[in-house]
């Protein structure tokens, strides 16, 4: 099997995997990243959103080969101590509900305000409506990502 | 004096009045620390190192209990939630029943023994530090876990009172809180895993890890009935060594009903996946249950033309026939519900190991209670050989209440003497789901603008296994929820036909079927009479009758309430349409009411300019988890009565994922108001009541626009899109 390298969350890793195997087994089987999750495998749901050089992506669209040289990253490397505004926002929103879907909602919202720092309802229903959400917490993540919005200026000045 | 006899002193004071109906007694046997812990009753524990835990029996799947349960306890006790540290109960097979978690009723089988297991441990701590200070029990207070004496001010914080309290008799009726002094119940709290979800961290089902585990997928008969006939696994070669074994997995009875199939078990997930698609299996398909979806809805039509009604209840309850109304003056109406699918965003899975004769299962089941009575038996096994790891679960909505894919891990771990972690991939879980039911209903009313006479409704519905149909439901009152109006004769019957795919719960249950047939038929009644569709359920709510509703008070307030927050009485922006409906949920007490102000483009493109919701389900114990779940069911029931179906080719499920299976989207939701009703009547349950008007609003709505009824759902099979 061939090996790669891969810099996820700023740490190198290495691993020997087939060549077709997407990126989301390789974190949650090989490397216990198990905060991306499965929920279609066909890129269709979004819980396995990952940032790929800042950008949202599904995880379980990418193989390793695609991602050397990019930098990965995952839920748990959003911030060292769960306070990025994104996570912030979600908390004090009360957004989740099973959580399942929220790794990736998460994911999707970091870039999103990466590109759009104070995006409109209008820029958040594009950007989010390829994340599915079974218990239906569409309403705080959209008022969580103006909020998201808010702290990150804050936190700036 | 060492910690266990602590607990030995407390359970033994405890024993009078233990609350067995809620709490299995094993709670005693929790030794989670090696501090001394005081434990006034089995579901709580305040320890000397600060910590308070409480034991919670019912499983999160999204629903928030580890949140609003926590509260309750935080409110009597008289401590800061977050010092609550919230421990599942490790499962107990003799007592399995109390964990299910279902009917939307943890919140309301706990408030009462929440508030007296805080008043029990706030009292026994007053009591100890009165003998601490010798001092009047009366002149003490608790605050902020600490008990502090009104006189001088002295405080005491808990933690020091514990030996002292394990020492003390048990009060059987501690006082309560009054509930105008509440201070944490009725305000909103961060929930309780927040941070474990924003990290990454929350370990469901699908993330277990355990030492020396293999992954397994399996390839399943594509019709319940089918068997396996054999397989060719040359294509996996290609995969490699990864793939370590194939087993077969074999159907079993006894409410198990998983499907005979074939597993791949390989070195990890994505393997187990790709194997799963290469590997070829020679089905014997039978002959049973070949249908389409066209013959099924054709099925359902006849039996209720040919056969004799399986159940029939009338007013007073089951009765030995349905009566067809006839005349010129009967109102006759039908309406058809598709196959619907759970669709959690955490797809089926289960982890099991089998050592020595017993199996261990890790994974999130909703009901356990159905573990401790299927599986054991299924495998031939005591009740005590089987032990399952409760995990929180990635949604639910009904589905996890099966334990079909515990039946399939524990057959793998057994077949191949390893840990296995089975999972279905999102089309599994789509293809092998237990539906909700399809359905086909007829009602026949006599009516007139004052009021209706005769109500007879006649229900054909796909039952399972074969023609049992106590999985739809009935009861409460016949069709359940068919009638919250008073009628002068009521009738209903119950036609089930053989379902070629299994069927199950589904959030809101018979509800869902039955509250879009009553609350579109009264929109059509008024329609017929001329009358306002609001004033028409108002007139007839509040005529006597002996039948159904308790409280009819409260679905009567819903309704105005959500009228109003609509603009009811005030006519719409021109083009603008409104609808509305209610919904009386009595054994979750929960009581619904929604309408819908919408726009219908000649292509019939649907605009929702606006939805509201007025709800009244008690005390509200967190009122953001109680608003999330009325956003959530909302979301749920947008999503079957616009987009949803599943259907039938040959008694194949033809849907498999989110592409030909959509659900709503964040850009499809319209603006949306929640109009809470204040009250101080004991919290009901807020996860489904809120579900089943959502559609015969927005069906009333769209016959206000166009002039057409909806007789068939999803909209989006009828012609309707979202504009």
């Amino acid at each position: 099997m061939p090996k790669y390298t891969l810099l996820i969350n700023g740490a190198t890793k290495e691993v020997e995997v087939p060549v077709a195997m997407p990126l989301l087994w390789i974190l949650r089987d090989e490397l216990n990243y198990t905060g991306t999750k499965y929920g279609c495998g066909a890129g269709v749901c979004g819980s396995c959103t990952v940032l790929i050089d800042g950008v949202a992506q599904r995880s379980c669209q990418l193989n390793a080969q695609f991602c050397q040289g990019k930098k990965i990253t995952t839920i748990e490397g959003l911030s060292a101590d769960g306070n990025h505004p994104v996570q912030q926002a979600w908390a004090e929103m009360s957004v989740p509900q099973c959580g399942y879907c929220q790794s990736g909602q998460i994911m999707a919202a970091t870039a999103l305000l990466n590109r759009t720092p104070k995006p409109t309802d209008l820029q958040i229903d594009e950007a989010m409506s390829q994340n599915i959400c079974r218990c239906g917490t569409y309403y705080r993540i959209r008022k969580a990502i103006h909020r998201a919005s808010e702290i990150a200026t804050t936190k700036k000045i | 004096m060492k910690r266990r006899s602590f607990i030995r002193i407390s359970s033994y004071t405890a024993g009078a009045w233990l609350l067995s109906e809620v709490i299995p007694l094993n709670a005693f046997a929790m030794d989670s620390s090696d501090t001394n812990c005081f434990q006034p009753n089995p579901q709580i524990r305040v320890c000397e190192d600060g910590r308070v835990i409480l034991y919670i029996i019912k499983q999160e799947m999204g629903q928030g209990v580890i949140t609003s349960l926590p509260l309750i306890l935080a409110e009597e006790l008289d401590v800061d939630p977050e010092k609550i540290v919230i421990e599942g109960l490790p499962y107990d097979a003799a007592n399995a029943g109390k964990y299910n978690t279902y009917a939307s009723a943890s919140i309301k089988g706990a408030y009462s023994s929440f508030r007296k297991a805080g008043a029990t441990a706030r009292t026994m701590l007053i009591n100890a530090a009165a003998a601490e200070w010798n001092v009047n029990a009366e002149v003490l207070k608790t605050e902020n876990s600490k008990v502090v004496n009104t006189l001088n001010g002295q405080s005491i914080n808990y933690n020091q009172l514990i030996k002292r309290a394990s020492a003390l008799p048990v009060p059987e009726n501690p006082v309560l809180k009054n509930p105008k002094d509440f201070k944490l119940i009725g305000k909103s709290q961060r929930r309780s895993n927040i941070a474990g979800i924003v990290t990454g961290k929350a370990l469901y089902g699908f993330d277990l890890v355990l030492p020396d585990m293999v992954y397994a997928a399996v390839v399943r008969a594509p019709l319940f009935y089918g068997k396996v006939k054999k397989w060719d696994d040359s294509a996996l070669k290609q995969l490699g060594p990864g793939i370590l074994q194939i087993v077969e997995v074999t159907q079993m009875a006894g409410g198990v009903d998983n499907r005979n199939g074939v597993a791949v078990v390989a070195t990890n997930s994505w393997l187990a996946l790709r194997g799963q698609q290469l590997l070829k299996v020679e089905w014997d398909l039978g002959t049973k249950g070949l249908f389409d979806s066209t013959e099924i809805s054709q099925q359902l039509k006849q039996a209720l033309k040919t056969d004799t009604a399986a159940l029939t209840y009338d007013k007073k309850g089951k009765s030995t026939a349905f009566t067809p109304l006839e005349g010129a003056n009967v109102f006759r109406t039908i309406y058809e519900m598709p196959y619907q699918a759970h669709a959690a965003m955490e797809p089926m899975n289960c982890t099991a190991s089998y050592k020595d004769g017993k199996y261990e299962i890790w994974g999130g089941f909703q009901a356990p209670g159905e573990i401790a009575k299927i599986l054991p038996k299924a495998f031939g096994v005591a009740t005590d050989a089987v032990f399952v790891n409760l995990l929180p679960i990635g949604g639910a909505f009904g589905r996890k209440e099966k334990v079909d894919n515990a039946a399939e891990a524990m057959q793998i771990s057994k077949a191949i003497g390893k840990p296995v972690k089975m999972i279905f991939s999102r089309a599994d879980d789509t293809g092998n789901d237990f539906y909700r039911p399809a359905s086909y209903h007829q009602i026949s009313v006599t009516a007139d603008k004052t009021g209706i006479t005769d109500w007879a409704h006649q229900l054909a519905v796909t039952a399972f296994p074969g023609k049992n149909i106590s999985h739809v439901h009935h009861g409460i009152g016949g069709a359940v929820a068919d009638l919250i109006y008073p009628v002068k004769n009521y009738q209903s019957a119950f036609y089930p036909i053989e379902s070629p795919i299994p069927i199950g719960s589904w959030r809101a249950i018979g509800f869902s079927h039955n509250v879009f047939v009553a609350e579109c038929l009264i929109d059509e009644l008024a329609a017929k009479f001329k009358v306002d569709p609001v004033e028409y359920r108002l007139s007839i709510l509040r005529q006597e009758s002996d039948k159904y509703v308790k409280d009819r008070k409260r679905l009567e307030n819903v309704l105005i309430k959500c009228a109003e927050a609509i603009n009811w009485n005030h006519k719409p922006l021109a083009k603008r349409f409104r609808g509305i409906a209610c919904c009386a949920y009595p054994h979750a007490q929960g009581y619904a009411a929604h309408a819908f102000e919408i726009s219908v483009a000649p292509n019939n493109a649907i605009k929702i300019h606006k939805v509201v919701c007025a709800v009244d389900c008690g005390l509200i114990v967190d009122p953001e988890g109680f608003k999330s779940q009325i956003e959530g069911s909302l979301v749920w029931s947008l999503s079957a009565t616009l987009k949803d179906e599943i259907s039938l080719q040959k008694g194949q499920v033809q849907q498999q994922s989110f592409f030909d299976y959509d659900v709503m989207r964040l850009k499809e939701m319209p603006k949306f108001e929640i109009v809470i009703i204040p009250s101080d009547e004991a919290p009901g349950g807020a996860g489904e009541p809120a579900v089943p008007s959502v559609s015969p609003a927005l069906c009333n709505a769209i016959f206000a626009a166009t002039g057409k009824r909806v007789r068939k759902l999803p909209l989006k099979k009828e012609g309707y899109t979202m504009g």
